[in-house]
């Protein structure tokens, strides 16, 4: 294969666009633009060209990372495609020994044009006589630049917004955190007391009158508690125990796997049930969307908690008062509450989708409508519905967390992240003295909806750049 | 236009039919004699329910009677009450529902209303300056408030707002209305009311800041970078002209309809933070009642918000359609 | 540009008697009458002409196709007013011809040119593809037959699914319709690239990643996949640079000769239509207004809305002088199209009875129709 051989790269006077000397090239010049300057550096990492002119790519380099944005195009997102520049720059310097070889360390600055165009054919002739004959291929230049499926120019769209990455490390940390967590901490189960006994000690004053003289006596009466709670952090307890005894860090734990798993279910629930019913409603139209319409109507003008406050009762009476499978019902039904949200998108998605040339092109085609939605309309639903889902996570997670605060979702001994707040709206005396116990909780939950949030707002940049935040 | 409205009308009612059936269904599949316990827990908690109360409750919405016929009788009686306007008759409190919800709504209005138009009065300025002014402080701001915002449950923000200004601080009251076993009356009173009622609005204020600012800063950038704005100052107007006139118009109208489909929330009570808080609102008393099972109590007030939701949603079409001609040509 | 356009005189418009004022009787029009009788009329002729055999040799038969878009329902779903893109339009196409629909935007092309594939259901009218009468066939018996009918559209970038590679957008009609065995498809597929000018390795590529003339390669070769006897070619060119446009046509009448295909190719772009037609039907707000083979449209040009588009056809010889003849008046709403005949809003020759009578559209040559009162008035 023909190695390019990049002699020179310049600036233009044009924003955002290079002159480029590429060895193998007759005519002139070719103009470049950012990506294609991205694209040379990939080739040349990955062998397929060689440069012999450094000066100027430290030149554009150094532009590009000081945001002189008269040199680049502003639609690129520059900064951090610099870094990449000059990362990719330095890891594959020249070494002085190779360019010695090809025998031409040109100052492109002094010479014009034609000159480097001269000495860029005698290069290519002297590579190409030591190359095998190359398959005929007049552009050469089309072939080697490497392009990328739309999915992966969202995947580095994503990585490109610190606040995502930020939030994917939030949402890994905590999954690592529940699921991971309990196999190293072993210390403590979720519901097992320390009942390593403390000594308690009372203090109590009273005073009487013997003979006319007032005494005051103190006393201290020692008592031994059966379980060790409410202490305070320690290395046996890092968070320390909770009024029950148990250790606040396993219940942290546990309770997360509780609060995940039962936020994830029921996003997949909504999801799935979005996209099938929305799908439905869009693609027929006519009755068929219509009715599915006054349904999702009448279902979100149903108030949440208090609904679930009757389910709570139903499921009660049915026996599921201490379970734990509660919180998964409890979720399950507001899931089957909460999924016309998810198909109003795909609705109206798939409404404006339709409408779109290729659909049409797609019946003129003579393709069955199960793969008109499958194979060519839902993949197109699929950005925003991602998004959606990611955001969702967070509600969701809020949703458990009030259901377990309110006594709802998950009862002691079983633990989830609201559960272990729950104490203080009965107990002030642990909300004042004993932060330990439920602050650490909150803090997870509001790392959990956050974390969630900036993936999602992530994965909406990512999948339309052009939107306004 | 009338023809929409009749529309928006109609379908109203068919919702409102939808979500009683829901409520009436989800009663039903109580068991009896698991309503029968809970009338029993009450009884023993203090209350003295009458048994013709509890008769009338099962007589009318036939509990008890799990025929197709006494089904199909009992959810009939339901909706003709409720087009009545008779929620039921509460076990706890004696008293018809409706008149339950009425005397606590004054606490819930108040402090939702107060809380509203804070947020409105701080949010809206301040997400429009954020648009306008991208990338500064403000900006910052918004978005730390909305991460606030969305991120913090209500009930975890309202306790430690509690323990850091009533209980470390002292600054502030921790619950109540009143102090506990207050006299006070007239002006000394409102002082009491408003000592109490700083920490539950400014819960609910500092929550509902953020989001709706990014609202109204994504409504704005929306606008500002729209084509007929850009015309705008192409032809020489003042920068201010052209956002408090042009833009900022703009900018108003989902805002209004936004506003419009609020009010009815404002009757809701928010059930979290007045029992953070311990106020003596709807929302808390509506919570007490349920977890004790009050049954009428609980379909009152499940319709009561079913209600107040529909009548969001018929406000804001009515509003949308009032502020964009495009509808009235409909 | 040059190559296809001849080196001919602009057309002048041809010489139309026209009685002097004095002698024209007066005549009063029963509008309501008019319009009954021509309801009438046109009833029992499309019935007639229903009844009668398919053309044996057309691979193509329209009959009466009519078209209406509904724009006031009442509040129950009757129509209350309607927009008729497609006014009776009848043309028969031959298998190897190509057949040039021209006509301002707005004036039904492209609307017929769908509703022929069925992409719209028709509102009226007999479609005869091949012998067969597709105009009510069931929609799963069309989508086997639209393996031989074809469409190409006008905007190569919204008319490829974005998400699909060039592979997968060419293999998917062959795999649909069972065209090679699955064995055979990537070089069957790769084949067809290759006969449309697309380079092997665009296999793997996305259609974002094409210049606008590659992507209208990329759906040439789709609709070339499944082997079709008609392809639909609307306004193939009109999203493209001039440069590129020469080489897509020049590349579709290859494909044409190569393949046996036969083309309905529908433009506003006259000398692309004149250099690739065999016959051309001219359209002006939903109805066929002349139709003919292409020397005698060019040579002989009956309608007077004819004769003003290629009086339009710039030529670039300096020394022929243009000739343009300027319609006046805007282009009439579809909605609402004027009465009589539809072009006499803007006709320079109109006359009253223009006003209040369509024209009937009849023959007056070998194959060459059109529908014209002063026509009519010379003949007889």
């Amino acid at each position: 294969m023909k190695k390019r051989v990049l002699l020179s790269l310049r600036p233009t006077d044009k924003k955002g666009i290079f002159k480029a000397y590429i060895a193998g090239k007759n005519e002139k010049a070719d103009d470049m633009d950012l990506y294609e300057v991205f694209d040379i550096i990939e080739d040349i990492k990955s062998d397929k060209a060689q440069v012999l002119d450094q000066t100027d790519i430290d030149r554009i380099a150094d532009d590009i990372i000081a945001d002189k944005r008269d040199a680049i195009d502003p639609e690129a997102e520059s900064s951090q495609m610099a870094e990449d520049i000059k990362a990719d720059k330095q890891a594959n310097a020249f070494s002085e020994a190779e360019a010695e070889v090809l025998g031409a360390y040109i100052d492109s600055c002094e010479k014009d044009d034609a000159e480097i165009i001269e000495e860029a054919n005698e290069i290519a002739d002297k590579m190409n006589e030591s190359d095998p004959p190359a398959v005929e291929d007049d552009e050469p230049h089309d072939k080697n630049v490497k392009l990328m499926s739309p999915t992966m120019m969202v995947v580095r769209r994503f990585f490109r917004s610190k606040l995502s990455i930020i939030g994917l490390i939030m949402v890994i940390g905590l999954f690592l955190f529940s699921f991971v967590g309990p196999l190293f901490y072993t210390q403590w189960g979720m519901s097992e007391p320390d009942s390593s006994p403390v000594t308690e000690y009372a203090e109590s004053t009273f005073t009487f009158v013997v003979n006319g003289q007032t005494y005051e006596v103190r006393q201290s009466t020692e008592s031994q508690s059966f379980y060790n709670t409410l202490a305070p952090a320690s290395p046996s307890h890092p968070l320390g125990t909770d009024i029950e005894g148990y250790d606040v860090l396993a219940r942290l734990m546990y309770g997360g796997r509780v609060s995940l798993i039962v936020s994830f279910l029921a996003v997949f629930l909504i999801t799935i049930l979005g996209v099938i019913i929305g799908g439905i409603a869009g693609y027929f139209g006519g009755w068929v969307d219509n009715v599915i319409m006054r349904l999702c109507d009448i279902l979100m003008c149903l108030p949440g908690i208090p609904i679930l406050l009757i389910v709570g009762f139903i499921l009660d009476s049915q026996g599921f008062a201490e379970s734990e499978s509660r919180i998964y019902l409890l979720m399950t039904i507001l899931s089957l509450i909460s999924w016309p949200g998810t198909a109003r998108l795909v609705r109206g998605q798939i409404l404006s989708l339709r409408e779109q040339e290729y659909m049409v092109a797609a019946e003129a085609m003579g393709y069955s409508a199960g793969r008109k939605i499958f194979k060519h309309l839902i993949p197109n639903v699929m950005p925003q519905l991602i998004v959606q889902m990611s955001l969702s996570l967070g509600s969701m997670i809020l949703y458990e967390a009030t259901l377990s605060y309110l006594n709802l979702g998950v009862r002691p001994p079983n633990s989830a992240w609201g559960t272990m707040i729950n104490i203080i709206s009965s107990n002030t005396d642990v909300l004042k003295h004993y932060p330990l116990v439920w602050v650490p909780a909150g803090i997870c939950i509001v790392i959990a909806v956050l974390g969630f949030n900036f993936v999602g707002d992530g994965l909406r940049d990512a999948l339309d750049p052009k939107a306004r935040r | 236009m009338a023809k929409y409205i009749l529309k928006r009308l109609a379908l109203s009612v068919l919702i409102l039919l939808g979500v009683s059936l829901i409520i009436y269904v989800l009663i039903r599949l109580m068991p009896v004699d698991f309503i029968e316990n809970k009338i029993n827990q009450m009884n023993q908690g203090g209350a003295t329910i009458p048994q013709e109360t509890v008769d009338a409750l099962y007589a009318t919405y036939g509990i008890g009677d799990d025929s197709f016929l006494g089904i199909i009788q009992g959810y009939l009686n339901w909706l003709l009450n409720i087009c009545k306007f008779d929620f039921g008759t509460s076990f706890k409190y004696g008293l018809p529902v409706t008149q339950v919800i009425a005397s606590k709504m004054g606490v819930s209005f108040a402090v939702a209303l107060i809380a509203t138009v804070f947020e409105f009065m701080i949010a809206i300025p301040l997400g429009i300056t954020a648009a306008t002014h991208q990338y500064s402080f403000r900006d910052y701001l918004t978005t730390f408030l909305v991460m606030v915002g969305i991120s913090l449950p209500s009930f975890f923000f309202g306790q430690m707002l509690k323990n850091i200004f009533a209980y470390n601080l002292g600054w502030l009251p921790p619950t109540g209305m009143v102090e506990a076993g207050s006299s006070s009356v007239g002006f000394a009173l409102l002082i009491e009311y408003v000592q109490h009622m700083i920490l539950p609005i400014l819960t609910i204020v500092i929550l509902s800041i953020g989001p709706r600012m990014r609202m109204t800063r994504t409504n704005m950038l929306e606008v500002m970078n729209s084509d007929y704005i850009r015309t705008a100052r192409a032809k020489g107007l003042k920068e201010s002209k052209v956002i408090n006139k042009h833009a900022f118009r703009n900018t108003l109208i989902p805002l209004v309809t936004t506003m419009a489909g609020l009010l009815p929330s404002l009757f809701s009570g928010a059930i979290i933070t007045e029992q953070v808080f311990g106020l003596d609102g709807i929302g808390n008393v509506a919570l007490a009642a349920m977890n004790e099972g009050d049954i009428p109590f609980i379909m009152g007030y499940n319709m009561f918000l079913a209600l107040l939701s529909v009548i969001g949603v018929l406000l804001s079409d009515l509003m949308y359609a009032i502020v964009d001609p495009r509808v009235k040509l409909e | 540009m040059a190559d296809y356009v001849e080196n001919d005189s602009v057309l002048e418009p041809t010489e139309v008697s026209e009685p002097t004022e004095v002698s024209e009787p007066v005549v009063e029009y029963d509008d309501a009458a008019i319009e009954a009788e021509y309801r009438a009329r046109k009833k029992a002729q499309a019935e007639y002409d229903f009844a009668q055999p398919y053309d044996p040799e057309a691979l193509l038969e329209v009959r009466h196709l009519r078209k209406a878009f509904p724009i006031k329902k009442s509040l129950f779903g009757k129509v209350q007013q309607e927009l008729i893109a497609v006014d009776d339009v009848s043309f028969k196409l031959y298998p190897g011809e190509t057949l040039g629909i021209v006509g301002e935007s707005g004036c039904g092309k492209t609307t017929m040119g769908r509703t022929i594939l069925k992409l719209h259901p028709s509102n009226g009218g007999q479609i005869i593809f091949n012998g067969q009468d597709i105009t009510n066939v069931k929609s799963s018996k069309m989508r086997e037959l639209r393996r031989q009918m074809q469409i190409i559209f006008q905007d190569p970038y919204s008319s490829l699914p974005p998400r699909s590679t060039v592979g997968g957008i060419l293999s998917e009609p062959v795999e649909v319709h069972k065209i090679v065995p699955a064995g055979e498809r990537k070089d069957y597929v790769l084949d067809l690239m290759d006969k449309c000018g697309l380079r092997d390795y665009y296999y793997e590529r996305y259609p974002h990643e094409f210049s606008g003339g590659q992507r209208q390669r990329i759906c040439i070769a789709r609709a070339l996949s499944v082997n079709p006897k008609l392809v639909i070619c609307d306004e193939p060119v009109s999203a493209l640079d001039v440069s590129i446009q020469a080489q897509i046509i020049n590349l579709l009448k290859d494909l044409q000769r190569n393949m046996g295909l036969t083309y309905l190719f529908i433009s506003h772009d006259l000398s692309v239509v004149k250099y690739i037609s065999d016959k051309i039907g001219v359209m002006y707000l939903g109805a066929m207004v002349e139709f003919g083979k292409k020397d005698d449209i060019f040579e002989n040009p009956l309608h007077p809305y004819t004769r003003a588009l290629f009086s339009a056809i710039p030529n670039p010889n300096p020394d022929i002088k243009m000739n343009r003849m300027v319609l006046t008046g805007d282009i009439p709403s579809p909605a609402n199209p004027p009465k009589g005949c539809r072009f006499h809003t803007r006709c320079p020759y109109a006359k009253e009875i223009c006003k209040h009578i369509p024209p009937e559209y009849k023959e007056y040559g070998d194959g060459h129709f059109a529908a014209c009162h002063l026509l009519e008035e010379q003949e007889g």
